[in-house]
């Protein structure tokens, strides 16, 4: 039994704890009297009613003749919870978004009771039961075994009393409820009075095991419900004797902030917080089941909110106070404009929330995840399920659908009556993409494809496919197959490929329209999620994620995933071209490994205990299906006793005996130089272990009895423990620890200091410089040669003449000849392959060249050199100073300017810097800055070509353009732009879209066949890993995947890059180990989606810290 | 402009292998006067259906989800189903008062609808909730679809409740990829034909011949009451038009991934004559329909609507 005063006790506890207002939106001192969502939303839509005819859009109204006339093919249920959906009839002309499967009643909202007992029904098509729309809902609830309820509301105290307190009144309501529910066939009654009096307490006791009984005897199986308060301020509820005379209390868990709160805040905050105060919906599920009974949990309907608030408020920041009344919005409304604000997440109370800074406005809401966490609460307090107010608030978003199903959903067990198409991608004419070694993708497609409708058909569901054998199916003829049908569900099988480029990792697609916005319905992503997290887990060749934000789930405008009426997905499981997994391909465990984790995808999306295919998966530790070295170090305790036995005769094995007895396959992955060691303990057996450099005997790098060291470059290896097996055939399979280290040596990865004082010896016929010593950081070199380079004009390309001079000396005897002029440059390379990057050159204000009338100063402090030159700004930019640069190697330099500044120069000074990405202007304010080298950036030189920096007058008049130094300093990174890059094939040139590097940018169009390419290359200094970057000018035709293919020190990766975004801008692919003076490539082709171009513009490779 | 840009297409008409099995005749008759239907909205718009009074065009989304309506008077855009699969052929009645529509509940094991829209806002359900229905088709004024039972399909009265109707001639594809084809749905029987899988069955207006979709590629043609198949070679998305003398359809091409090339193509059933109506390399002219003056065809392309008009 409740006790109110020991609530007002608990009450002020409460209160005085939280040290804030008293309740939520409540003055302090006075009695909430706020009226709930269903009682203003029913207000609001009073004017609504008279309506007889539906207006758009409207779907499912049932013709009057069909009442009581439905043929019942009753969903089966699978609920492990009550669900009690309101359906208010301001909503209930459009059924088509209810998920009837994920509800066990539907209350119509709503009739009104009078104080004398008597009812107000609604008028027209919203008449209970005659009018269409109510006969359409019970026609269809019934249809799918849902039942019906009428709600009946009350909502004026006055009225509330009459009637509670006059048994009369109270048996008038009682038999008028039992008519008008008996009338339309329905299965019972939810009382939603509110403003009770607490006066009024024990007769709504009575009034209600009053009404359940009439109904209990009236309808077999009955349901009476009531509406209770999230926080009973009147003590008018006494909830144990309600619970025990109901069939359920639906508690309103909403409304906490209201529409009249003077703050904006949750409208069902999960827990109780500082920020938003004790009453949350965890402490009204706690006075639920303090004062109405643990026992009494399944009677308690948690009803959840599908709308928020959105307030004026006094600012944008979270909490503001209001400055008007809240207005309702529903799911539907409040997700799209959190879609346009933004939607951000109060941790204080587990909800979403938008802010629209103009006004302010900020609006607290409910969505999947909020709402997913209340449902959470009902299953941990066992209460009897969860109610919605309101349904048809969601509209077309299935996301709270999902979220309930995942709540309260059971798995049924199997796919029985789940229709599912399978779609082996390619075949007859159309081979799809073909393997290192011939292996064509339709024929595992297709042999993917049967092993997948084998599993799924072993689960009972129906598979459809679009080929069973090697047949030229259209993609039209496959999804209108499926369409036909219709499937609930289609998988298109496919592998990926790359041009060789060595990548393998999985993708799962879903419907992207090229927008990125991967509008796909959240029930294809659900299931795309699940299929990639199981083909994750079985791979482990990793994922790719792009446009949809999901872990291993990428939108794209494949015809199957685009033309298909019901949820899809297109798998691309793993890189037929690349020639490791091209091996595992051939082999039935792999093919089946990959369809048994599509099955379970799909179990998963269903709820349905995933299970083995038929078909045996591969086991663990095989070439098949490795195990793989994640990190290291890497222990692993493990036997070869019962494992396969494959591998024998290994190139660097034993030179007696053999290893035919059973192993254990792992693999690892190195992304640096170092050193790799494995050794095993505690073993028994006398395993050996072996590191190769793939999955096959005769690719042994080394072995040992019980350890083994070697010194990698980065790349894939494979370790195996092998056990033996003696001359009569016995195997001596064993038990071992395995620990794996890795300790990396990238070796020198800094170049030498540029060589200095070079001299001719006459008396010697050499030329002679100082020895190198250090490295461009001042560190100790070990000095490997020198390279000696001539050319007869300093602007001409120099040639390499003496390529491995071991000293500091070389003997030339055609120099010095007569009336010839031979410039000399030599080269430090040191013993780990690093070249000098050459000295920084610097031109002074003496050796520029001027046009025009510039003045010469000294006086002005911090200047380079002895004096400096200027001129008087605001002319027409005849007046240049011009700095000449002829680079001696090809690469970056790093420009920068100095000058001496003083408040008379001008802000932006014109610098014109010319390069191998053409003329940029940089406007450089020389009030500030002066006296150092200011940097400017870095560009792309040539070796052999002439380049410049001019200054112009053509500045705003008023000040002066200062002329003093630029230097080019040499720079281990590399850019390359268009121009540098080579194509193949027809590739347009473009300038108009801004956001481009250099002059221009290059592109074509996609969906060729990656024949196509644009080849950016570099060959580094140093040794080292390096930041590979692209530089694009994005748009809307742009392909969402360009394919960018990096070579690296350890083979090839391949990147997608969404150039529809992030244009004008270095975007980075990754961080890969590059060899010094090895030659690396960046590749972009044609092979993306078509419909789109791909954009060649430059790239970087930066030399990483 | 977009019509001088399809008008620079005529000379560029290439029919090699595109010859039709049966009708080996092929000739080009360019679509003229090619222009954007303008309708409001930046969602991609396909299947244009335009009603027999050419007062309304109605269209879907790419995965047709949801159907609306153009009003082309005025330009207004109705809403008629937000519901999964529901704009995926869509079939007016011959009269234009009624445009009826398979619906889906959604959800893991939807449960399908088969509704009835009239252009004036009224929506009625025409059969309870239920698995296995077809696509619904017109007979004159009397709405068919069928649904599985058992194994055979079953001919629905249409209403709320299931029922066993009949009607004069009836051709029906299950999903197994057999064809149903009699004058009696009861005692009709199926047809296998090795190999092929047929689907989406469509009855000539006067009910006596019948066009099916292959996963083949192609489209087959034959009597209701029997006899045989014959093979029109490639084609997808065919309807009856000209009081059932021609048969308009398109013809796809893919790269395996995606569509690549489509063109729309007339056929006259009586010369056997087939008319390439567009050659665009560079476009994908999907999902034609005629209206209903026989002269315009509507058609969707990169998720727009636009209309040419027979030379």
């Amino acid at each position: 039994m409740r006790r109110a005063p020991l609530f007002v006790a608990l009450l002020a506890l409460a209160l005085a704890a939280a040290g804030t207002e008293p309740p939520p939106g409540v003055p302090p001192g006075t009695m909430p009297v706020h009226k709930s969502i269903n009682q203003l939303e029913w207000e609001s839509h009073l004017a609504m009613a008279p309506l007889e005819q539906p207006s758009y859009p409207l779907t499912y109204v049932v013709k009057p003749e069909a009442q009581g006339g439905c043929a019942l093919e009753v969903t089966p249920q699978s609920l492990t919870k009550t669900v009690y959906g309101f359906m208010p009839y301001w909503v209930v002309s459009d059924l088509s978004h209810v998920h009837w499967n994920l509800l066990t009643h539907v209350a119509y909202f709503s009739m009104g009771v009078n104080s004398d007992g008597s009812l107000t029904n609604q008028s027209g098509s919203y008449a209970w039961p005659s009018g269409s729309y109510a006969q359409a809902l019970i026609a269809t609830a019934h249809a799918n075994g849902v039942k019906v309820t009428l709600a009946a509301t009350l909502f004026n105290s006055a009225s509330i009393a009459a009637l509670l307190g006059s048994s009369t009144s109270r048996q008038n309501a009682v038999n008028n409820l039992l008519s008008a529910v008996q009338a339309g066939g329905a299965d019972g009654v939810n009382i939603d009075f509110e403003g009770v009096p607490s006066a009024q307490k024990a007769n709504l006791v009575t009034f209600m095991t009053a009404l359940s009984a009439a109904f209990h005897s009236a309808i077999a199986g009955s349901h009476v419900s009531l509406d209770t308060p999230a926080v009973d301020w009147s003590g008018a509820f006494d909830y144990d004797q309600l619970a025990l005379n109901c069939d359920g209390l639906f508690i309103m868990g909403y409304d906490y902030y209201w529409s009249g709160s003077s703050t904006a805040g949750p409208c069902a905050p999960l827990a109780g917080s500082a920020r938003w105060g004790t009453y949350s919906v965890t402490w009204t599920v706690n006075d639920y089941l303090t004062y109405g009974g643990a026992a009494n949990a399944s009677k308690f309907i948690l009803g959840v909110p599908y709308y928020g608030y959105q307030w004026p408020t006094s600012s944008a920041t979270v909490p503001s106070a209001t400055t008007g009344n809240g207005t309702s919005k529903t799911y539907d409304a409040a997700g799209a404009s959190a879609v346009t604000y933004g939607r951000q997440w109060d941790s204080y109370g587990s909800v979403p929330y938008y802010v629209n800074s103009s006004g302010p406005y900020q609006c607290f809401y409910d969505d999947a995840q909020s709402l997913g966490l209340k449902w959470d609460l009902v299953n941990s307090q066992g209460l009897g399920g969860t109610g919605i107010w309101a349904l048809n608030y969601d509209t077309s978003n299935a996301s709270l659908w999902d979220a309930l199903s995942s709540k309260f959903q059971t798995a049924s067990g199997d796919l029985t009556g789940v229709k599912i198409g399978v779609d082996p991608g390619h075949g007859g004419t159309d081979s799809g993409a073909v393997g290192p070694t011939g292996l064509q993708e339709k024929d595992v497609n297709l042999a993917t494809s049967l092993l997948l409708r084998d599993a799924l058909q072993a689960r009972g569901a129906s598979v459809y496919m679009t080929r069973t054998t090697d047949v030229t199916v259209s993609l039209t003829a496959r999804t209108d197959y499926f369409n036909s049908i219709p499937v609930d569900r289609s998988e298109s099988c496919h592998y990926n490929a790359c041009g060789n480029c060595g990548a393998n990792y999985t993708g799962v697609h879903v419907y992207d329209d090229g927008t990125n916005t991967c509008p796909a319905s959240a029930t294809s992503k659900d299931m795309a999620a699940k299929t990639a997290l199981r083909l994750d887990a079985a791979l482990s060749i990793g994922v790719v994620s792009t446009n949809c934000g999901i872990y291993g789930v990428h939108g794209d405008n494949f015809a199957m995933v685009r033309d298909t009426s019901m949820p899809a997905m297109l798998t691309e499981a793993s890189f037929i071209d690349n020639a490791a997994e091209e091996q595992l391909l051939y082999t039935v465990a792999r093919r089946c490994l990959i369809a048994g984790a599509i099955a379970k995808g799909i179990e998963d999306h269903y709820s349905v205990t995933a299970a083995d295919p038929p078909c045996a998966a591969p086991s663990p530790g095989t070439c098949a299906n490795p195990i793989a070295i994640s990190s290291l170090p890497y222990t692993d305790s493990n036997t070869t006793v019962g494992k396969q036995a494959n591998m024998d005769n290994y190139s660097c094995g034993i030179t007696s005996g053999s290893e035919a007895g059973p192993e254990v396959v792992y693999q690892v992955a190195l992304d640096s130089p170092g050193t790799l060691s494995a050794s095993l303990t505690g073993t028994t057996g006398d395993p050996d272990v072996y590191l190769l450099s793939s999955c096959n005997p005769a690719a042994c790098i080394t072995r040992g009895d019980s350890s083994l060291s070697a010194l990698l470059q980065p790349g894939a290896y494979t370790i195996v423990v092998d056990t033996w097996t003696s001359s009569t055939g016995t195997q001596y399979p064993g038990q071992y620890t395995l620990t794996v280290a890795f300790s990396p040596q990238p070796g020198d990865t800094t170049s030498p200091s540029p060589v200095q004082n070079l001299k001719w010896n006459a008396s010697l016929g050499q030329w002679e410089w100082d020895a190198v010593t250090t490295d461009r950081l001042g560190n100790a070199e070990t000095m490997g040669h020198y390279e000696v380079w001539t050319a007869q004009n300093p602007l001409a390309a120099f040639t390499c003449i003496a390529p491995e001079v071991t000293s500091n000396a070389y003997p030339d005897p055609s120099v010095p000849t007569a009336g010839t002029c031979t410039y000399y440059y030599i080269h430090a390379v040191d013993a780990a392959g690093n070249r000098d990057l050459g000295d920084p050159m610097i031109a002074d204000n003496p050796s520029a060249v001027f046009a025009g009338s510039w003045l010469t100063g000294t006086s002005q402090p911090g200047h380079y050199g002895s004096d400096y030159r200027y001129v008087a700004t605001g002319g027409s930019g005849a007046n240049t100073a011009t700095w000449n640069f002829w680079p001696r190697r090809n690469g970056t330099y790093e420009v920068a300017l100095y000058y001496p500044a003083a408040s008379n120069r001008s802000t932006e000074s014109r610098f014109t810097v010319a390069s191998e990405a053409g003329s940029q202007l940089f406007a450089v304010n020389q009030q500030i800055n002066g006296g150092a080298w200011f940097p400017v950036a870095a560009f792309p030189f040539a070796s052999g070509q002439s380049y410049s920096v001019v200054l112009d007058d053509a500045e705003p008049a008023g000040y002066y353009a200062v002329a003093d130094a630029v230097m080019w300093s040499p720079s281990a990174d590399a850019i390359a732009d268009n121009p540098q890059a080579s194509f193949t094939g027809s590739w347009s040139t473009g300038t108009t879209t801004p956001g481009h590097y250099g002059a221009d940018y290059r592109f074509i169009s996609t969906g060729g066949t990656g024949a196509n390419t644009a080849v950016w290359s570099f060959t580094p200094e140093e040794s080292g890993s390096y930041n590979i970057y692209v530089f694009y000018p994005s748009g809307t035709n742009r392909s969402s995947a360009a394919r960018f293919t990096v070579a690296h020190a350890g083979g090839t990766a391949l990147y997608t890059v969404n150039q529809q975004a992030n244009g004008g801008s270095w975007v980075l692919l990754g961080k890969r180990w590059l060899e010094a003076h090895h030659g690396y490539a960046v590749t972009l082709d044609d092979a993306e989606p078509s419909g789109f171009v791909v954009i060649a513009d430059a790239v970087k490779w930066e030399k990483a810290p | 402009m977009r019509k001088t840009r399809w008008a620079s297409h005529l000379a560029a008409l290439v029919t090699a292998g595109l010859a039709l099995a049966l009708f080996a005749q092929t000739r080009q008759e360019m679509l003229r006067e090619v222009e954007r239907v303008p309708i409001q909205g930046e969602d991609l718009k396909v299947a244009p259906l335009p009603s027999p009074d050419g007062r309304f065009i109605a269209f879907t989304a790419p995965d047709y989800k949801g159907l609306k309506l153009l009003e082309l008077a005025t330009g207004k855009v109705s809403t008629l189903s937000e519901a999964p699969g529901s704009g995926f052929r869509a079939k007016w009645s011959p009269d234009g008062s009624s445009l009826a529509f398979r619906s889906s509940t959604g959800g893991g094991r939807p449960l399908f609808l088969i509704v009835v829209a009239h252009p004036d806002g009224v929506i009625e359900s025409a059969s309870a909730l239920s698995r296995g229905l077809s696509l619904p088709w017109w007979e004159n004024a009397t709405l068919r679809f069928w649904k599985i039972g058992g194994e055979r399909p079953v001919l629905q009265k249409a209403g709320p409740t299931v029922k066993e109707g009949a009607a004069s001639s009836f051709v029906a594809a299950t999903p197994d990829g057999r064809l149903w084809r009699g004058s009696d749905a009861k005692t009709l029987q199926a047809e296998s034909v090795p190999g092929k899988v047929f689907y989406l069955p469509q009855l000539s207006p006067d009910g006596k011949r019948f066009v099916t979709e292959c996963l083949d590629g192609h489209l087959y043609y034959g009597l209701v009451s029997g006899g045989t198949i014959e093979d029109l070679g490639p084609g997808s998305y065919p309807s009856f038009v000209r009081d059932g003398k021609a048969l308009l359809f398109e013809r796809t091409k893919d790269d395996g991934h995606a569509i690549t090339a489509s063109d729309i193509f007339l056929l006259d059933l009586e010369t056997g004559t087939v008319s390439a109506l567009t050659d665009t390399p560079d476009r994908i002219e999907r999902r034609p329909a005629m209206a209903g003056d026989g002269h315009a065809i509507f058609f969707d392309e990169g998720g727009k609507i636009f209309k040419g008009w027979l030379p």
